[in-house]
């Protein structure tokens, strides 16, 4: 029960001048549970990438296994059962008269429940995602940007998927909508196991959530660790048009002042911890 | 299946075709549609797609590319084609169940066929080798004389100018949609053909609230930079005849009196 890529190739405009090569012989498994968190420059094919996790995109060559299903296979409605998958800006999907009708939509198609039933699940996909219950009766285009990102990922969330995939889910949003967002996930990724994949341009967004961070870089797998390694090579991420969290670079430099003072911090929170002690023993 | 409509998509290159200057494009594609209409000789329909085929040869854009606008008039064409063979009156050819098939019906359903094609395949090329600006540009130099009647020339250049540009955004548009909703279990191949037209209510109404928030936003772009309509605007990139378009146009009328002669002798 994992998703296995296997030397994982796709192209876009096959044989036309615009041919382009997205991916390039990718092969990773990523195990069920994990919080993966996925950096790299606009145009490393981030995107294209995880659009092979539910069958969206065909491998020109390679496989992409999940859960045992070849995305290639017959069983595609199985696997966007599991396959969970938020876009970019999922709000621009947005099209029934209410927020409650939007978020059914999903579960409508790929379930037959009761009435009973899907109401139980669209009201527990509402709660995971803070979206309270006078919004539900609402037009979803009269709602604000954040909430409107909640309604859609709320849609997706709905049908219970095992593997979560969230392609820049916090562009647009400001931080306390960031923060919600982040807080919902990490709670659907304890109580129910689910895989969760993050695609992010915030090396702090990610460096928060992530256990294991893939970094592409022109198509291809650059770096495939965690957070603490991922962040220690500077250099390197900056070849790639990345960067380490901001609070990285702040160890950095205490460190040449205060002796011993660990560099390998990427969040807030480490920081002001590590910081305390040197506060409260000079 | 949206990836397949190609009239208004650019297929950049740097051709002969793709230098020659788009009023040279449109005057040579506009006569090449009004010959392939006035004439009923087989001969020059032949001779037509064979100039058609050999003027996407020289552009340099793939074949099969090119013919991929044929592809949402195949209907057409095949209706009309059935339409001849078996209901033009004439002699008889040959009889199928209680359908008789005639010797004329066929000859105007090859000619049928032929007209469609070439037409599609030329105004194809017209739009795959000029980038929408300067199609545009070419569109308003030419009809500007009509400005002396009072018809808004800028004003419907200028339109057509932004439906061609959002041609590939909204298709670009189209496509995420429609991955988003499958994502979410949407199913748009299933179904008669009245499930299927509902089916895409959930792609029509986002894109249809995208292409008025476009709008909108260009509007307001447009009027910040203080658009006025044609009045005393200058070009960035004056059209300009060159040696190209010399040899351009006389290869093309070389090639439709070639057309024409047939038509003449028989
Ligand atoms: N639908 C498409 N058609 C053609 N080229 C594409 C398409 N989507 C992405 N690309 C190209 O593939 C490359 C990778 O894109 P993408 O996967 O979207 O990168 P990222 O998500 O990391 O920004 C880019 O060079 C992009 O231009
Ligand atoms: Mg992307």
């Amino acid at each position: 029960m994992a998703i296995e890529i296997n030397n994982l190739s796709h192209i876009y405009n096959k044989e036309t001048v615009m041919e382009k090569t997205a991916v390039h012989d990718i092969t990773l498994t990523i195990q069920d549970g994990e919080k993966v968190g996925i950096i790299g420059h606009t145009g490393s094919g981030k995107s294209t990438l995880v659009q092979h996790l539910n069958g969206l995109l065909k491998p020109h060559s390679g496989s992409v296994t999940v859960n045992g299903i070849d995305t290639k296979s017959k069983e595609i409605k199985e696997l966007r059962k599991i396959v969970g998958m938020v876009f970019q800006y999922p709000e621009h999907q947005l099209f029934e008269e209410t927020v409650y009708k939007d978020i059914a939509f999903g579960l409508k198609k790929q379930y037959e429940f009761t009435q009973e039933e899907m109401d139980v699940r669209i009201r527990a996909a509402a709660l995971a995602m803070s979206i309270s219950d006078e919004l539900m009766e609402k037009s979803p285009f009269e709602l604000s940007g954040g909430q409107k990102r909640r309604v859609a990922i709320a849609g997706v969330l709905v049908t219970d998927p095992r593997i979560l995939v969230l392609d820049e889910p916090t562009a647009g949003l400001d931080p306390r909508g960031r923060d919600e967002l982040f807080q919902s996930l990490e709670e659907i990724n304890r109580t129910k196991n689910t895989t969760i994949i993050i695609v992010s341009h915030s090396m702090e967004e990610v460096a928060g959530f992530a256990n294991r961070i893939l970094v592409m870089n022109k198509g291809t797998v650059a770096m495939d660790t965690t957070p603490d390694k991922a962040f220690e090579d500077v250099d390197l991420l900056e070849s790639m048009g990345l960067s380490a969290p901001q609070v990285t670079y702040m160890a950095r430099a205490i460190s040449g002042v205060i002796k011993d003072f660990p560099t390998r911090i990427h969040t807030v929170e480490a920081m002001v911890k590590e910081l305390m002690k040197v506060v409260k023993h000079p | 299946m949206i990836g397949d409509i190609t009239l208004g998509q650019y297929y950049p290159g740097n051709s002969v075709v793709h230098k020659a200057d788009p009023r040279v494009k449109i005057i040579m594609s506009l006569l090449l549609m009004v010959i392939v209409f006035l004439t009923d000789n087989l001969l020059s329909l032949s001779l037509a797609l064979v100039f058609s085929i050999l003027a996407v040869y020289a552009s340099k854009v793939p074949l099969s590319y090119a013919f991929k606008g044929l592809k949402p008039v195949m209907i057409i064409i095949l209706f009309t084609v059935v339409l001849n063979v078996f209901f033009s009156d004439g002699t008889p050819w040959f009889t199928i169940w209680k359908l008789t098939v005639t010797y004329e019906g066929v000859m105007r359903a090859i000619r049928t066929a032929l007209r469609i094609t070439v037409l599609i395949t030329g105004s194809s090329l017209v739009t795959l080798t000029t980038t929408p600006l300067l199609l545009t540009d070419g569109i308003e130099k030419l009809l500007n004389p009509l400005k002396k009647i009072k018809v808004p020339v800028h004003e419907i250049a200028m339109m057509m100018s932004i439906a061609l540009r959002f041609i590939p955004v909204l298709m670009e548009e189209t496509q995420k949609i429609i991955k988003a909703q499958t994502a979410r279990g949407a199913d748009f191949d299933t179904g008669n053909i009245f499930q299927k037209a509902k089916s895409f209510i959930p792609v029509l109404v986002p894109l249809f609230i995208s292409a008025f928030r476009r709008a909108d936003d260009l509007a307001t772009a447009m009027e910040s930079r203080c658009y006025r309509g044609g009045e005393n605007r200058t070009r960035m990139k004056q059209l300009r005849m060159t040696k190209i378009d010399l040899v351009v146009s006389g290869v093309f009328v070389l090639g439709l009196i070639l057309m024409m002669i047939p038509d003449f002798l028989f």
